[in-house]
């Protein structure tokens, strides 16, 4: 037998771990959907379903409006998405190309961002979203995601950015383009690689997110996936299996983009342009 | 088609100044090429006039139209990179088209031009392929034909053979010379291959430390050198460089390690007394000493270069070397003693201190 070089047995060992953990639990909420409330409560626990029942699912869509949950949680986290990658292009783009004044602080407090704990901006966020009459709308969450968002997605297109060649913007300046004009038509396609590792990012991060969707939408019309589902808890009662099949209802999408784009998140589209 | 005229430009980076008050005038048509050692400014400059750096000081005007705040694209220029730049997502045909689709060209006409620029570089075959699927030769003749296709008024050219191979590289120069006679088009080529500049340029500006040391034919550059850069740039095997003093009476060189020479064939009044740097071509030094109008001097061979066609072969003679282009007859061998005749009426002349060459009375 083959023996493995020590690294790489240490290299398979964490990404085993890395998948167990993000697995299991996604296994076992999407078996938990398909099994009946009495047999979740029984002893000795069942791993496979008994009696496999979609009772769940149907009771997910009629108990709750999950539906208008959905499309709030779709249109918040497409808007917040769209408008972060933008600016972030911006933002990632100027500090590579554009001969700024200390880029550097200005990349350090633009992760500072990111290191605020977000409770300590709950108050200040619902004040300003009260203020300006943006609570229970979409704006009042596509803001706040779209800058949350911004740091980490400003750093990984830099490091996209930071490898398309200077020439290669500088033929398009000479072929008719603007500077902005070299962004669109050169660097975004050549780093869409980059674009869509950090809209799904942006994306992941808005879908999932709890606190101040709870905080600043607190109607029901308005409200997005993840406080949708908390709605399903009764007062004296915890449904698992059917919270269990929101959760698969609210996987199912993100998982089907995630699909969907990775192949060009994977893809790299650079080589050939210059030399070597 | 159009002239370039720079003048008096400077170019700083923060405090550091790499261009300071360069002056050149391109003709209408006029074929320049820029040519210096890494970091002499050269490219810079190219791109100062193709609008891709900021100009710190002075005017760049291409066809009588001042251009200094003017972006790239309304300049009328095309460029072509040392590194190629071909846009790797799009096709040959998409590549040489994208200046023409900026700026409005009808598909149909984008068609034509492409097609017709595809003929003359051999290319059309490639349309279809991206970047990635060309050789090196092949990806520089589509970044011509990108900046053919839009027929500029000027053609900029930044080291574009230096990731050839040398056979490559003889081709691609052939190519360029037939495209600018068969355009006419005004051409300002960078390179620091002294051999390119010489076989392109009606006009060659050596520059050194973002100065311009001379602007001039390949005729005038090599044989009426500004000063002692110019000379040993110019030129290979490079010119041969002796310090030496000239006796008071100008009858007398005196070479380094004391050896006293007596020239013959050039009148020195102008360097008597001084201080100076000989320089010699390398086909102005030969074997023998029967040729009375050369001045003998004794050696010994250092080194021995055979290329086929001739020997180059290098001769200590005291403290200084002189490097000939001899006859593969000669069967030089190494630590062989020879009698080199040198041909001073045809040396040139450079002041010891200021490098900046000494003109003889005829």
């Amino acid at each position: 037998m083959m023996r493995l070089p020590r690294p790489r047995v240490m290299v398979l060992i964490a990404g085993l771990v890395v998948v167990v953990n993000g697995f299991v639990p996604a296994i076992w909420i999407v078996l938990t959907s398909l099994k009946t409330e009495a047999e979740l409560l029984r002893l000795p626990i069942t791993i496979l379903p008994d009696t496999l029942t979609f009772q769940n699912y149907t009771r997910v869509f009629t108990d709750q409006p999950i539906l208008t949950f959905m499309w709030n949680s779709v249109a918040v986290a497409t808007l917040s998405t769209l408008l972060c990658v933008t600016v972030s292009a911006l933002a990632a783009y100027a500090l590579v190309r554009l001969r700024l004044p200390a880029p550097g602080l200005i990349l350090s407090v633009l992760m500072a961002i990111a290191m605020f704990p977000l409770i300590s901006l709950m108050v200040p966020l619902f004040q300003v979203m009260r203020t300006v009459g943006l609570l229970n709308t979409w704006w009042a969450l596509v803001l706040p995601y779209a800058v949350l968002s911004m740091p980490v997605c400003t750093m990984v297109l830099i490091s996209f950015f930071q490898d398309i060649p200077k020439d290669l913007e500088s033929a398009a300046m000479i072929d008719g383009c603007s500077r902005l004009g070299a962004l669109w038509h050169v660097v975004i396609p050549l780093t869409a690689p980059g674009v869509f590792t950090a809209g799904i990012l942006a994306f992941v991060n808005a879908w999932d997110e709890f606190l101040l969707a709870l905080t600043l939408s607190s109607r029901v019309s308005s409200r997005t996936l993840p406080v949708g589902i908390t709605l399903y808890q009764g007062e004296f009662s915890f449904p698992w299996p059917i919270i269990s099949a929101a959760l698969v209802v609210a996987i199912v999408p993100i998982s089907i983009i995630i699909a969907l784009f990775q192949e060009r998140v994977v893809g790299g589209l650079t080589q050939g342009g210059m030399k070597g | 088609m159009a002239g370039v005229e720079i003048r008096q430009v400077v170019k700083q980076y923060g405090r550091v100044e790499v261009l300071h008050g360069v002056d050149l005038s391109v003709r209408d048509g006029e074929f320049v090429v820029l040519v210096g050692p890494s970091g002499c400014g050269k490219s810079t400059l190219l791109r100062m006039i193709a609008g891709l750096e900021g100009i710190t000081g002075g005017e760049i005007a291409i066809d009588g139209t001042v251009v200094n705040d003017m972006p790239p694209r309304e300049r009328d220029i095309a460029m072509v990179f040392q590194d190629y730049a071909l846009y790797p997502h799009k096709s040959v045909y998409d590549n040489m088209g994208f200046g023409l689709r900026m700026r409005g060209t009808s598909k149909s006409e984008i068609e034509t031009l492409v097609h017709e620029a595809a003929d003359i570089l051999q290319i059309k075959h490639l349309l279809e392929r991206r970047p990635g699927q060309l050789s090196g030769g092949q990806r520089q003749r589509v970044a011509m034909g990108r900046a053919i296709v839009r027929r500029p008024k000027v053609f900029l050219f930044d080291e574009p053979l230096s990731n050839l191979d040398a056979q490559l590289r003889a081709e691609m120069r052939v190519e360029i010379k037939k495209l600018h006679q068969r355009f006419g088009t005004t051409i300002v080529y960078v390179t620091h291959d002294q051999i390119e500049a010489m076989t392109l340029a009606d006009r060659i500006a050596i520059m050194k430390d973002g100065h311009l040391q001379q602007y001039g034919t390949p005729d005038e550059v090599y044989n009426r050198p500004a000063n002692r850069f110019v000379a040993s740039f110019i030129g290979a095997p490079p010119m041969n460089m002796t310090p030496a003093s000239v006796s008071a009476d100008a009858q007398v060189i005196r070479l380094p390690s004391g050896m006293d020479v007596t020239p013959r064939g050039a009148n020195l009044a102008a360097c008597a007394g001084r201080d100076i740097v000989i320089g010699l071509r390398p086909e102005h030094v030969a074997l023998g000493h029967d040729d009375p109008s050369r001045t003998p001097v004794s050696g010994q061979v250092e080194l021995v270069e055979p290329l086929g066609s001739e020997t180059q072969a290098t001769v200590r003679v005291g403290d200084a070397r002189f490097t000939g282009r001899f006859s593969p007859e000669a069967g030089l061998k190494h630590g062989q003693d020879v009698t080199l005749g040198l041909a001073l009426d045809r040396a040139h002349f450079f002041d010891a201190e200021t490098g900046e060459a000494i003109r003889l009375a005829a």
